[in-house]
């Protein structure tokens, strides 16, 4: 990955303790860095957004969304890297 | 930067709304591969196409995986076979199994150009490649064949339309044993165009470079969804407002994964086509969006007039989006592979007739459409002069893509499976047009052709 790359990974489910965490531990693994992090519980749905550094990663996005997956069953997870988001969201 | 409302909406559009790139397309010239001897010129397709083509379905894999969005289709379109054959003579069947094995060996869903372009007349190759047609067909799986036989500043070379008709019968009464696929794969053009990335009527035209890489998008169901959140009562105007940001959003998906595929394979980037290509998947019709619009059912009387709405805000949003817009464009209605359509067709609501004045305002034209087995290859080729005398006249590409189920009855299903999806058989009109249909000859040029 080139330097100041950026991925956002995004987690929705039903609440339960532990989500964030579990994300976190997997990107550490793989040498992620999390930059920032949003999340809301609404009615019991959780929704997280977390965007990461991806540039010193050392597997590519798809076994990160994988691993993460595994981490937080039940969850729906998403890892996908930032520019499809700034494409379609500025002009 | 980014917000959490727009992450959410990207990642629902993908997830639960079908959002999808449809296809990447490589265009290859073969050109070069022109031989007096037919052999050694379709020694020089395959090594050309499979040397070109080599990385295409690997990188478009790799941005899927990036990018978490479906790219559905990795395809090739080539020169239009015909002029090779025109150089070669021999028997063109022997191109289309070439065209076969490289796109097998290359691992694409499709290989687009065994085509010919007859809108004036013939030249050279041309008539064979037409007469190959339905044995090419036959005898290789992915490759698709297109014709054009007419245009806004030719006219309408009714002897090919004639001969079209035929093809079209013969095509669908060499692959009954296999639901009749021959015609899924075949399709006969007005004003076709040089880039179109979609199949079946992919070629590239002589007016482009050597090789380069265009893509395609889809996402019916976004554009549904968005409007299904809308109040009942918010006018037009608004609407149309709506799908045209909609559009601008999924066109620079395109643009985004069209442009770094061409630099990742090394090749100059084309276009990207805007259609909205809809899929026999729940939830990814482009009849749904006109049914959120306001009509109880597709083919109900008000559905030209929103499909024009949606086909001209599609484009005004994409056209933004896009630093290179080409290819077809607009809504695509296919009736078999999309799900409202194939429902309304059922119903009884959308006949071929409200088809055709639909294909007046949208995108292509008479788009998989299956008709009764015993139907006569003159109604057929009645069917192909009067989509061809739409396009001609109102300056746009129409097309004929119909599947003569052989065997079948008004009312009967075909089922394709797959993307080429399912339908009922149409009913078509029997009273003859054979006497207009054999005169033959040329549909001149319409006024509008004089522009310069």
């Amino acid at each position: 990955m080139k330097k100041n790359e950026k991925a956002v990974i995004t987690i929705i489910g039903q609440d339960h303790p532990g989500i964030l965490a579990g994300a976190a531990t997997q990107v550490a693994e793989v040498n992620g860095n999390v930059l920032s992090v949003s999340q809301a519980v609404m009615e019991g749905i959780f929704t997280m957004t977390m965007i990461i550094d991806i540039a010193g990663m050392t597997v590519p996005l798809d076994s990160l969304e994988e691993k993460v997956a595994a981490a937080v069953p039940d969850m729906k997870v998403k890892v996908m890297h930032e520019n499809i988001f700034n494409a379609m969201h500025t002009i | 930067m980014l917000n959490i409302q727009d992450i959410i909406e990207t990642v629902q559009m993908i997830q639960e709304e079908n959002l999808d790139i449809r296809t990447i397309t490589m265009g290859i010239s073969l050109i070069d591969c022109a031989d007096s001897d037919v052999d050694q010129s379709c020694r020089k397709v395959y090594d050309k196409i499979t040397r070109r083509a080599e990385h295409l379905v690997a990188t478009g894999e790799t941005l899927e995986k990036k990018y978490g969005i479906p790219i559905v289709n990795k395809r090739i379109s080539v020169t239009p076979i015909s002029i090779l054959a025109g150089v070669s003579g021999g028997d063109p069947v022997k191109y289309a199994k070439a065209l076969d094995r490289a796109a097998a060996a290359t691992g694409v869903n499709f290989i687009g150009g065994f085509s010919a372009l007859v809108h004036r007349g013939f030249s050279a190759g041309d008539r064979e490649l037409i007469e190959a047609i339905p044995e090419a067909l036959a005898e290789t799986e992915i490759v698709c064949s297109s014709v054009n036989v007419g245009s806004t500043k030719t006219g309408i070379n009714m002897d090919a339309v004639r001969l079209m008709g035929e093809k079209v019968r013969k095509a669908a009464e060499l692959t009954q044993d296999r639901q009749c696929i021959g015609d899924a794969k075949l399709v006969v053009f007005c004003n076709a165009v040089e880039d179109n990335p979609f199949m079946a009527g992919a070629f590239h035209g002589i007016g482009n470079a050597d090789c380069c890489l265009s893509a395609g998008v889809s996402g019916p169901g976004v554009v549904r969804a968005v409007l299904a959140d809308m109040p009942d009562d918010a006018p037009l105007d608004q609407v149309a407002e709506e799908i045209k940001k909609t559009a601008f959003k999924i066109t620079r998906v395109g643009q985004l994964v069209g442009r770094e595929a061409a630099d990742l394979l090394g090749v100059p980037f084309g276009i990207v086509d805007l259609s909205l290509a809809p899929t026999p998947a729940i939830g990814d019709s482009v009849a749904h969006i006109l049914e959120e619009i306001g009509l109880e059912k597709t083919g109900a009387h008000g559905t030209t007039c929103a499909l024009a709405m949606l086909n001209d805000a599609v484009k005004k949003g994409g056209l933004m989006a896009s630093s290179s817009v080409g290819g077809l464009s607009g809504a695509f209605i296919p009736v078999t592979e999309d799900e409202g359509m194939i429902s309304a067709a059922r119903a009884g609501t959308l006949s071929i007739e409200k088809l055709e004045a639909m294909t007046a305002v949208c995108s292509v034209g008479l788009d998989m459409i299956v008709i009764p087995g015993d139907t006569t290859a003159e109604v057929i080729s009645a069917i192909i002069a009067d989509e061809a005398a739409i396009g001609m006249i109102n300056s746009k590409t129409t097309a004929v893509r119909v599947i003569p189920a052989i065997g079948l009855k008004e009312g009967e299903e075909l089922d394709f499976g797959g993307l080429l999806g399912s339908g009922p058989v149409m009913k078509v009109r029997p009273q003859s047009p054979a006497k207009m249909i054999h005169r033959g000859g040329r549909i001149p040029a319409p006024i509008q052709s004089l522009k310069n």
